[in-house]
């Protein structure tokens, strides 16, 4: 049986022979990994430099699930629309201005904004606890450094870390279901 | 659940059934989760009465749908408002110009449905945004290039009909300016093709764009005459090799030379790409819109004065700038051809501006493209390069305003004459307004070179989620927009809020423009279902039956100011 995992898994792969961004995504799912749990992928955010106290987490993640990082240009666009298509879940760590941007393309699959913790680059210890409840397949409905998941400033210079989780809702989006079609 | 205006609960609620007919009842929308994704999310409006929300949303996967839409919109006398991929921050985001409308979400029809490569053009359906043509291009290995704007997301047919604009070569940045053949549905439901489309069967619908009698494509940009179901755009051949090149001159009003010999230069096509005013001195480049990071002043002594809190003093900098040896002005060109042509036009660009007296002129390597993909990476912006990107909203000053956080900007975008003289008077006269009501950014920020003939003095203006700021804000574009029309400098686009107020000084001959395009919108869409008011224009119904309820400048000012 093929896991929705293992099918995220292979779009992605499939998608590492676009560009450099898709590159770096190939091969960080170990052959064989299958994992019940929803969060399908680990999104970062490279421009913005990430916390010490996450890189450890970000690492050990890339043994479990797909880490696919964030830039906002065309190559990691492709990438991104392919593994918003194939997700249920995602958790993301990023500046605010990625997330506003991200939101809104997560918006067109169907997905929301569903929690989000903050913190500004200086102390990222709650951040980390976040991000590691987040991964395992929490999602508190209140706890320290939760905030209101849409109320976040869309800044890059604020020098605040978002950890946050996006999933897909029931309700249909406005969005598109497929990439542009040829008629 | 919110309701269309002048629609009752009941007819809402059948019609709602009838567009589910249509489209399928998953792609009705009427949750308020749903609808919140349909708020402009810089809206200067945000949680006051009068922001602009939609009732409902309706998603069409085909034209024949769109057809039945409009055709039970006219039924029920339902507004609908068309948006392609609802990106237009800054101009309005997702939301319609008229609170309660049914928005008409067309990011399903998302088909590139002709795209050729002989003839460079592509024919695209609302819902193919700049990143999709652009991997559909690299996908099929086609010999094509793409014109876009900084945010990538945004839809090449949606982004046209806003007047939208991009940054490659002239003949391409004006995106409506780029198109060939228009189909949509008019108001009362009927399909109609622009140009050589009106014949069935043409083979030149993209080729030649005058078609036979009138040509009427542009009554389609920033109006409200029909649903745009598809639209054909050239495309350019890919550049060989792209160069940057920089022209210093010394002195401040050494702008008024500098703007003059470039006009020469493209009125005679020999500047085609994009150029940048910048300058050295002040450490600021031109188009805020689409560069980057906070000013980086090449001297202290020149720091000093731009931190001037009355205000910069020209003759004080000009001779700070001279001591330290730093020219005054930049103009940033991209040269993009076979290497022989970029050379040419280098040499012929060096030529006229080098009579400027202390004039430097410098062309860094010329470059094959495309450009490697380590190096696109590091770039801010790869529009110049014609690929798509969301890194502008990278930048830009969003922290605070009035100890407010910022979210947003919505943009003051005045067309400046293209004269030096212009130039200097414009950053001038906006400079002031900076510093009165402390606006974040540059101490003072220069016109961009976007359109062929004329400047753009895009300005963004911070949205808060506070009513308070908002509102100030308001009063500052209103005051903005007083003074440019003094000066006869008028907005080339804006966000909803300020339709009335914008086409309010349109109105030359008692509103002469207004009343013709509103004499069209009675004949096309009597009932006024379509986009009603964006843009201004309004039905006569809605008018209120006798002409328009605000007759003069100042009463349309007071209304928008509510
Ligand atoms: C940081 C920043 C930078 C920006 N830079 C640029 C830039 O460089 N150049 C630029 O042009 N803009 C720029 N913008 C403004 C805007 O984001 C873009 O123009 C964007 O492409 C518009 O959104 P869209 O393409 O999704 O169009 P939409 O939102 O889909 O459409 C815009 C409007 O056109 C009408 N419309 C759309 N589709 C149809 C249809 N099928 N039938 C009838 N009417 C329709 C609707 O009234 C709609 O509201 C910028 C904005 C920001 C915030």
């Amino acid at each position: 049986m093929i896991t929705r995992r293992a099918l995220l898994g292979n779009a992605l792969v499939a998608a590492s022979t676009i560009g450099p961004a898709g590159a770096a995504i190939a091969g960080v799912l170990p052959p064989g990994v299958q994992t019940h749990r929803a969060i399908s992928a680990l999104l970062i955010d490279r421009t913005v430099r990430q916390p010490r106290e996450l890189s450890a987490l970000i690492e050990v993640s890339r043994r479990s699930m797909p880490v696919v990082d964030l830039t906002l240009d065309a190559v990691a666009h492709n990438t991104l629309q392919q593994c918003l298509r194939d997700s249920e879940a995602l958790v993301g760590i990023s500046s605010g201005a990625t997330l506003f941007c991200l939101e809104r393309l997560a918006w067109d699959h169907g997905h929301r904004l569903t929690v989000r913790a903050e913190a500004n680059g200086t102390d990222c210890s709650s951040l980390r606890k976040a991000a590691a409840a987040f991964l395992s397949g929490a999602r508190p409905a209140a706890a320290p450094g939760l905030s209101p998941p849409g109320a976040y400033a869309p800044s890059r210079a604020d020098g605040v870390v978002h950890v946050w989780i996006i999933e897909r809702k029931s309700s249909v989006p406005s969005g598109q279901t497929g990439a542009a079609q040829w008629s | 659940m919110k309701l269309p205006p002048n629609v009752s609960q009941e007819d809402f609620t059948a019609a709602l059934a009838q567009f589910a007919k249509v489209v399928g009842q998953e792609w009705v929308f009427t949750s308020d989760e749903d609808l919140e994704l349909y708020r402009d999310s810089y809206s200067v409006n945000w949680g006051e009465t009068d922001e602009r929300t939609a009732s409902a949303a309706l998603a069409p996967d085909t034209a024949e749908q769109v057809v039945e839409l409009v055709k039970i919109a006219n039924r029920y006398r339902i507004a609908i408002y068309p948006i392609s991929t609802g990106k237009n921050l800054g101009y309005g985001g997702a939301a319609p110009a008229l609170a309660g409308s049914v928005v008409l979400d067309l990011k399903r029809m998302n088909r590139i449905v002709e795209i050729d490569e002989r003839n460079g053009y592509v024919v695209v359906e609302p819902g193919v945004s700049y990143f999709d043509l652009y991997q559909h291009i690299q996908d099929k290995g086609l010999k094509l290039w793409i014109d876009c704007p900084s945010p990538g997301w945004g839809s090449v047919l949606g982004n046209a009909l806003d007047g939208g604009v991009g940054v490659t070569l002239a003949p391409y940045r004006s995106h409506f300016d780029a198109q060939c053949g228009i189909e949509v549905v008019l108001p009362n439901g009927r399909m109609m093709r622009t140009g050589m489309g009106a014949m069935p069967g043409a083979k030149t619908w993209q080729q030649f764009k005058p078609g036979f009698g009138p040509r009427i494509d542009g009554l389609f940009k920033q109006s409200n005459y029909g649903v745009v179901t598809k639209m054909g755009f050239w495309l350019m051949p890919p550049p060989e090799n792209i160069a940057t090149g920089i022209v210093t001159v010394p002195n401040y009003r050494d702008i008024i030379a500098l703007v003059d010999t470039i006009g020469r230069l493209e009125q005679s096509k020999i500047v085609q790409g994009l150029w940048t005013l910048s300058s050295p001195t002040l450490g600021t480049r031109g188009d805020a819109a689409h560069e980057a990071g906070p000013p980086k002043p090449a001297d202290p002594a020149i720091f000093a004065i731009l931190s001037d809190p009355a205000g910069v003093d020209m003759a004080k900098l000009e001779s700070a700038a001279s001591a330290s040896g730093t020219p005054f002005w930049s103009a940033e060109f991209n040269l993009y051809g076979p290497r022989r042509l970029i050379e040419a036009q280098w040499d012929c660009i060096c030529e006229a501006l080098g009579k400027i007296p202390g004039a430097r002129c410098k062309l860094n390597p010329v470059r094959p493209l495309p450009l490697p993909a380590e190096e696109l990476a590091g770039l801010f912006d790869t529009g110049p390069l014609g690929i798509p990107s969301l890194r502008t909203f990278s930048l830009g000053p969003m922290v605070s305003y009035d100890g407010e956080d910022v979210v947003g900007h919505v943009f003051f975008s005045p067309v400046i004459p293209r004269t030096g003289e212009a130039a200097i008077e414009a950053m001038e006269v906006f400079a002031a307004i900076t510093r009165k009501y402390r606006l974040p950014g540059p101490p003072l920020q220069f016109p961009s070179a976007i359109f062929e003939r004329a400047f753009l003095f895009a300005v963004g203006l911070p949205v808060t989620r506070s009513a308070t700021v908002n509102a100030k804000i308001r009063g500052i574009i209103r005051e903005l927009v007083e003074i440019s029309t003094a000066r006869g400098w008028g907005e080339y686009r804006t966000a909803p809020a300020f339709f009335d107020l914008i086409m309010g000084t349109y109105s030359y001959n008692d509103h002469a423009l207004r009343d013709f395009l509103e004499t069209i919108k009675d004949a096309v869409d009597p009932n006024g279902i379509m986009s009603p008011g964006r843009y201004a224009i309004r039905s006569g119904h809605s008018r209120g039956g006798s002409g328009y309820p605000a007759g003069t400048t100042d009463q349309i000012q007071k209304a928008s100011m509510q």
